[in-house]
């Protein structure tokens, strides 16, 4: 039997595909990755398909590279960088396992997107913590897997947040089960003796959990995982806060992070800001021109017992610290109305994703930084842009404070029309440049997506070592989306 | 285990002979620490073959290295004060890092420390304040290290529910593998600060601890960040009244209180509601004798505020909260909140209880505990059923541990205390939390001794045929291959994938492993 | 007591190392927060209250010998007590009853250390601490026009104790404090040269027979003189007459009063009146004699049985001396009844005053590690931005005095009375 029919035995044949078509839309993303064009697609629909596919793949030593969200993709995580691999497709795996509202956790498969999940957590008086308004086809698990920052710095205690447990299947085959999930006993009987799958270390000494999160799918398939949902708020208040001095909104970020508001807690340059509240090219360009500089989105959400009270509370608050700052939040600015603004964080971003809508083509430039430092970036990547003749007004940034105010997430998007050669040249060596100088400045490549793993692995030669060492326990016969990272 | 005279030698190159020693009275005292006479039988474990004391980071990867050379087995520990933080059946060289003492940097901007290992939690914690920030609740008390509470064993105390734990705060780390290379975590490694311990790619941090570190099993951790959490309180704290009865000036924005409740659900009911409302500084259900043992000064007081019944009868089911706030309307709200939650749970106030005056509360205001509680009745303790997942699962432990108990209680060999269990959400209970039962007895009386032995072992099989957790120490002292060996079957058999990684960063097994894993399978 | 009686206490000892440290509520900088001079410099937890719990067990188990290293970690102490205030702050434990149980079995067992014995030789000798002529022990009291109270009566016996009477550079203090007692109207005397040393350094070394046998005499002396009090302005001195006496049994019937109280007393009285400015800031250094070992010795004698099944108590029931009843208030009080004097405290104070080097026998035996400990507090004295550190013992002052020079610091020492005598009129 050749691969293709062992993995057609396994999961049907229905749901292995071959067709130059289907095989070349696997080979593509948004990003500038170099790609190899798989040898087929195969859709598993069980955690057991998964583990058979792997056991067959590693058997014949062959790459699988795993995907879970639909397109477009933006990374070059999903693209196969060696030649005859298997795409495995999860997005089929849609099951939402379990919403426990108690405990404020559910369960769900990599198939499941934010959309699909928003709903059935709101029946049961929750909600998911939200990355910044994701693409639609954007799938919850691989958002948390990949360690992509949630809007409310106050809830991301630690970097592997909002993911708690996952089931992960290794390169050998081997299915496993992290943190309090790995047992004693079933699911099913840890679940009759009340635990729920929210214990994100371990088991025992080792935190298997963090083992596979930011591995690109090179430590392990991920099945499912148990995630932490906030309570669904009753009660809410937004903000806009504009300046064109962008230390004075981190300052008043910061003191909100401080005080532990139950905030989403952001803040975005005019054009970001404008993409996410307008559909076309003219819009955005014309509401870019009447906001300020930079915007601070505050969104205070209050549930429980005393919602409004909870909320009233923060708000004089937050209002006494603005004004102490000089500062001044506004409900709306330039027509948009904070409520608005919080709508939009609150789900996907429908059918176009906000970052294609300005130019058609975003490339991302992402990383880890202090909140301090990241003026300093702007102005570097200002610089460059000057270098490169590129518009600034083209460039979008998104600054998420994370780990409860330790640090930050610092976005820039490259917007570029992806029909025009030359824009699509100069993003590129742009790009480039500026990756490697953030870095030089001391931006930290956390994710380190398709050119940056050179940067960031150059950098840390003792991580690569290490790494590698875990990567031969985990993933024997190298089949695991084999080139990405430093393995 | 011996050391040869070149290892010794090349070892005393390193430290200089005034920092290594192959006395025997000297080495006594390293191989004596409070867990010995359950896990070995004795107050004394194995003795030593040497002791060092290292200088720097640069030094520990010396010794190291020559620790590799020679075949030495080496165990790091920093203030030394855990269970068995430096003890085994074999002797083998503890590295003392009490040198390596520095406090490297407070951060105020971007809320995180930097320390060396024999920095503890008691002073960055004294540190931060000053700042606005303190460092994650412990319950170890002031003396235990950062790093290793940290990176290495457990690090939760009863202000987790508003610091969350130690574990959960690692930013940037400096370890020197088993095999004596540096690694460097996270945005450390990539020369970019300390602010982020995950990636570049993997977060290398789940190689270094899981739910409980490898109680320097894999290697030496020498610098840690850690993330510090707000402070709403003085830059410095007063106190008042003398020893034993230290205590703290409430600070005006805090407020004390003690709640009680007719059951043991309405407790959980309780400790769900408050941590999804977000109220508390410090919230826990300790047992009664806990509770009152914080009020007075010996065991004296103690036996005759005992006999009043107060405690026992009244404050079986009780919850202690120390409330802050960043506004008087912040505190308002709160209180509101907690009145609500009360009545919601079928609590009241316990008014008896001078802790309301928040004095006696010290250690409960700084989140670093002390060891009062633990060793003061009967001279020392051990875990019983202990585990980390929800507050309901936990209360199932509670029933099971205490019937568990009560059988042990009967021999007279364990201290009769009521229900002792202590629940202690973390992180507003976001990931369920700590339950653990302390048993206390005293570590002279040789048949308490193999009591507290028996009860343990027992507590072990019981805790696992019931699927609450892995065994009594999952929620503090330290696994060791009996128990992960038996656990692991049950449990995706995480033993296999350990034993791997042990062996993947440890390829000559030098890195004394009595707490953690060895790989022979 | 012998050192088995300590043998449950040294079993229950957890390793928590708390005996480094000021108890953790006092804190006030991470860089004081170390407590205890002998851990601080050997390392070595051996060196610690809690490693001489273990040590001292290990001993007695047969699991160590005598040898110099055994020594040094037992010597190298200055038995100041601040590890047994630590600890009690949170265990029931007597690791400094322990300490000096541990030292008296090596002296019984021939375990001396040379330095000591060349201390004690010279005391059995001289009668003093400082290998000087017995004969020459009343000189610094030439020229004063003092009572002598091996002819003549007095109310008040002032005793100088070993080192102000033998050392010269310090004859200003004891000298000093004869004139304020009499300014105040004090009808004041002295031993001279039959005075005797108090024996307490002596006990702390381990040889307890010297205490009990000076105890005997210098009650002995008080009666035949007729006094009512005892003063002294060494608190060595006053620690061995009101705590070691009495804990042995041979509890003075005489008043014993530190310097600081009786000035204290006699300011509150109004018979010292202390008008002139002394525009100085200072900060007062807590002797160990005077605060947590001067707290009143407990007697208590019992046995310890068990409640609940294991929690040790006693009967009858056991207090604790924990160290607060020291003589903490009555410097300070007089120090703020000086006209401009401005005191600024530092870090480790009161009974978690981190010691002057001195004690225990280390000043003999080991000065470097002596002046080491001083060093450390006079950094921390500095640190205050005071002039001077003032104390009230002699053995704290001629530590600091020979540390100052060695090191070349710039702060004054002074002793209290020296600056009573500057706001005299």
């Amino acid at each position: 039997m050749t691969l293709e029919q062992e993995l057609k035995a396994i999961v049907g044949k229905e749901n292995v595909f071959e067709v130059a078509e289907v095989l070349e839309s696997y080979a593509q993303d948004n990003s500038f990755s170099s790609v190899k064009t798989p040898r087929c697609v195969v859709k598993p629909h069980s955690t057991e398909d998964v583990q058979k596919i792997v056991k067959l793949a590693s058997a014949n030593k062959t790459p699988l590279v795993p995907v879970s969200s639909g397109a477009p993709h933006f990374n070059g995580d999903t693209l196969p960088e060696v030649e005859g691999a298997v795409i495995l497709d999860m997005s089929g795996m849609k099951k939402i396992l379990r919403i426990d509202r108690r405990n404020r956790v559910a369960m769900i498969e990599p198939g499941v997107t934010f959309d699909e999940l928003i709903p059935e957590l709101k029946k049961e008086q929750l909600a998911p913590f939200m990355p910044l308004t994701p693409r639609n086809t954007k799938s919850v698990l691989t958002t948390w897997l990949e360690r992509n920052p949630i809007t409310m710095p106050k809830h991301h205690w630690d970097g592997q947040d909002p993911l708690l447990c996952l089931e992960v299947v290794y390169g050998n085959g081997d299915l496993f089960r992290t943190g309090s999930a790995a047992g004693p006993g079933s699911i099913e009987e840890q679940l009759e003796v009340g635990r729920a799958q929210v214990r994100p270390g371990g088991p025992s000494q080792v935190d298997y959990a963090k083992l596979a999160q930011g591995a690109q799918g090179t430590m392990g398939l991920v099945t499912w995982i148990s995630m932490k949902c906030k309570v669904l708020p009753d009660e809410k208040r937004s903000f806009l806060v504009g300046s064109d001095d962008i230390v004075r909104l981190y300052d008043l970020a910061r003191k909100s992070i401080y005080n532990r508001h139950d905030a989403q807690c952001l803040i975005l340059n005019r054009l970001n800001l404008a993409s996410l509240m307008k559909g076309t090219k003219e819009e955005i360009t014309a509401l870019s021109q009447e906001l300020p500089s930079w915007i601070l989105v505050i969104v205070l959400e209050g549930g429980g017992l005393f919602p409004e009270d909870r909320v009233a509370y923060q708000e004089k608050e937050f209002l006494e610290e603005a004004e102490r700052f000089d500062l001044k939040p506004e409900e709306s600015i330039a027509g948009v109305t904070a409520e608005d603004v919080e709508n939009v964080l609150g789900k996907s971003s429908g059918q176009d994703y906000w970052k294609l809508r300005y130019k058609g083509g975003c490339q991302d430039i992402f990383f880890i930084t202090t909140l301090k430092q990241t003026a300093g970036f702007v102005e570097k990547v200002k610089e460059l842009a000057g270098a490169y003749q590129y518009s600034n007004e083209d460039i979008g940034v998104y600054i998420q404070p994370a780990f409860q105010g330790v640090n930050c997430h610092c976005e820039f998007n490259l917007n570029y029309d992806p029909g025009n050669v030359e824009e699509t040249d100069k993003v590129k060596a742009f790009f480039k440049e500026s990756s490697r100088a953030i870095a030089d400045m001391g931006g930290f490549f956390s994710r380190p997506y398709g050119p940056w793993a050179d940067i960031a692995y150059g950098a840390a030669p003792d991580s690569v070592d290490a790494i590698k060492r875990l990567k031969n326990i985990f993933d024997p016969d190298g089949i695991l989306n084999p080139g990405k990272l430093c393995v | 285990m011996s050391i040869s005279k070149e290892a010794y030698r090349a070892l005393e190159g390193i430290v200089g002979p005034e920092y290594i020693s192959q006395d025997p009275v000297i080495m006594d005292s390293y191989c004596f620490v409070w867990g010995n006479e359950v896990m070995f039988g004795d107050k004394f474990a194995a003795r030593p073959i040497a002791v060092i004391i290292p200088g720097s980071a640069e030094e520990v990867q010396e010794v190291v290295k020559v620790c590799n050379q020679y075949n030495v087995k080496f165990r790091p520990h920093a203030t030394g004060w855990e269970a068995t933080a430096l003890s085994a059946a074999e002797g083998f060289l503890p590295i003392d890092l009490r040198r390596l003492n520095k406090i490297i940097e407070i951060n105020e901007d971007s809320m995180y420390g930097v320390v060396e290992p024999y920095v503890s939690i008691g002073a960055l914690t004294i540190e931060a304040t000053k700042k606005g920030m303190r460092c994650y609740s412990l319950g170890a008390g002031p003396s235990a290290s950062v790093v290793a509470s940290s990176t290495s064993h457990c690090g939760i105390g009863n202000a987790s529910i508003f610091t969350g734990v130690g574990g959960r705060s690692v930013l940037g780390v400096e370890w020197i593998l088993p095999d004596g290379k540096l690694l460097r975590l996270g945005s450390l490694g990539a020369g970019c600060g300390w602010f982020s311990g995950d990636g570049p790619g993997p977060s290398l941090r789940g190689a270094m601890r899981g739910v409980v570190g490898a109680n320097g099993g894999l290697g030496v951790i020498t610098k840690v960040a850690v993330k510090l959490t707000p402070w709403y309180g003085p830059k410095v704290l007063e106190t008042s009244n003398n020893p034993p009865s230290y205590s703290n000036d409430l600070p005006e924005n805090f407020k004390v209180f003690t709640m009680t409740f007719p059951t043991r659900e309405d407790v959980v009911d309780a400790l769900y509601l408050i941590s999804e409302e977000e109220i508390s500084h410090v919230c826990s259900r300790r047992g009664p004798f806990a509770v009152a043992s914080g009020l007075v000064g010996s065991n004296e007081e103690m036996w005759e505020l005992w006999k009043k019944g107060i405690y026992q009868k009244k404050c079986a089911n009780s919850i202690v909260l120390i409330m802050d706030s960043t506004s008087p309307e912040c505190l308002e709200y709160r209180v509101k909140v907690l009145n609500k939650i009360v009545e919601k749970t079928n609590g009241a106030y316990f008014t008896e209880d001078s802790h309301r005056d928040g004095g006696k509360y010290a250690h409960g205001l700084l989140g670093i505990g002390g060891n009062k509680g633990a060793f003061r009745a009967g001279g020392t303790f051990n875990e019983g059923p202990g585990a980390e997942e929800t507050m309901d699962s936990l209360l199932n432990l509670q029933v099971m541990a205490n019937e568990l108990k009560e059988e042990f209680v009967k021999t007279g060999k364990l201290l009769d205390d009521g229900d002792p269990i202590w629940l202690q959400p973390f992180e507003q209970g976001q990931i369920g939390g700590h339950g653990e039962i302390p048993v206390r007895f005293d570590p002279c009386d040789k048949e308490a001794v193999k009591v507290a032995r028996e009860h343990y072992e027992e507590a072990c099989k019981r805790e696992l045929a019931s699927k609450l957790g892995i065994g009594p120490l999952e929620g503090g002292i330290g696994f060791n291959d009996e128990i992960n060996d038996t656990a692991g079957p049950e449990t995706m058999n995480y033993h296999l994938w350990m034993k791997k990684i042990k062996k993947a960063l440890d390829p000559n097994l030098v890195s004394e492993a009595s707490f953690y894993t060895n790989p022979k399978e | 007591m012998s050192l088995e009686v300590y043998e449950r206490d040294m079993t229950r000892c957890s390793r928590c190392s708390y005996c480094k440290f000021v108890p953790h509520v006092k804190w006030k900088n991470y860089e004081t927060a170390a407590v205890c001079p002998s851990i601080s410099r050997y390392h070595f937890h051996s060196w610690s209250a809690g490693g001489k719990m273990i040590t001292g067990l290990a001993l007695l188990r047969g699991r160590i010998e005598y040898s110099d290293t055994l020594m040094d970690i037992v010597y190298q102490c200055c038995m100041d007590g601040a590890c047994d205030v630590s600890c009690k702050n949170q265990r029931d434990l007597e690791p400094l009853e322990m300490m000096l149980s541990l030292r008296a079995k090596m002296v019984e067992d021939g375990q001396l250390h040379p330095a000591h014995m060349f201390a004690i030789d010279g005391l059995k000798k001289e009668d003093n601490m400082l290998q000087q002529k017995k004969a020459d022990r009343g000189r610094w009291a030439e020229g004063l026009d003092v009572k002598d109270l091996t002819k003549e009566k007095a109310d008040v016996l002032f005793h100088a104790g070993c080192r102000l009477s033998f050392d010269e550079a310090l004859w200003d203090i004891s000298r000093g404090a004869i004139k304020i007692l009499k300014k105040a109207g004090v009808d004041v005397g002295i031993m001279g040269k039959d005075e005797a040393c108090c024996g307490g350094r002596a006990y702390e070394m381990g040889y307890q027979g010297e205490l009990t046998k000076y105890a005997e005499h210098n009650l002995d002396v008080w009666k035949n003189a007729g006094v009512k009090t005892v003063v002294t302005s060494c608190a060595e001195c006053y620690q061995a007459f009101k705590v070691l006496y009495d804990k042995i049994g041979k509890k003075p019937t005489v008043k014993i009063l530190h310097i600081t109280e009786f000035i204290e007393q006699l300011i509150e009285e109004g018979k010292l009146k202390l008008d002139n400015e002394v525009p100085m800031t200072v900060t007062y250094h807590d002797p160990c004699h005077l605060g947590r070992l001067a707290e009143p010795w407990i007697h208590w004698e019992g046995e310890e049985k068990k409640v609940m099944g294991q929690m040790i108590v006693h009967d009858p029931p056991k207090t604790y001396r924990r160290g607060a009843n020291g003589v903490y208030d009555a410097p300070r009080n007089v120090l703020k009844s000086i006209p401009g004097l401005k005191l600024v405290e530092m870090d480790r104070i009161r009974e978690y005053a981190w010691c002057c080097g001195a004690g225990g026998g280390v000043i003999d035996a080991y000065p470097d590690f002596a002046q080491w400990t001083a060093a450390e507090r006079l950094k921390e004295a500095e640190n205050t931005g005071a002039d001077a550190i003032v104390t009230a013992c002699s053995w704290c002052e001629r530590n600091f005095l020979d540390t100052v020079k060695e090191n070349g610091n710039s702060i004054q020492v002074l002793d209290i009375i020296q600056l009573v005598q500057k706001a005299m009129v």
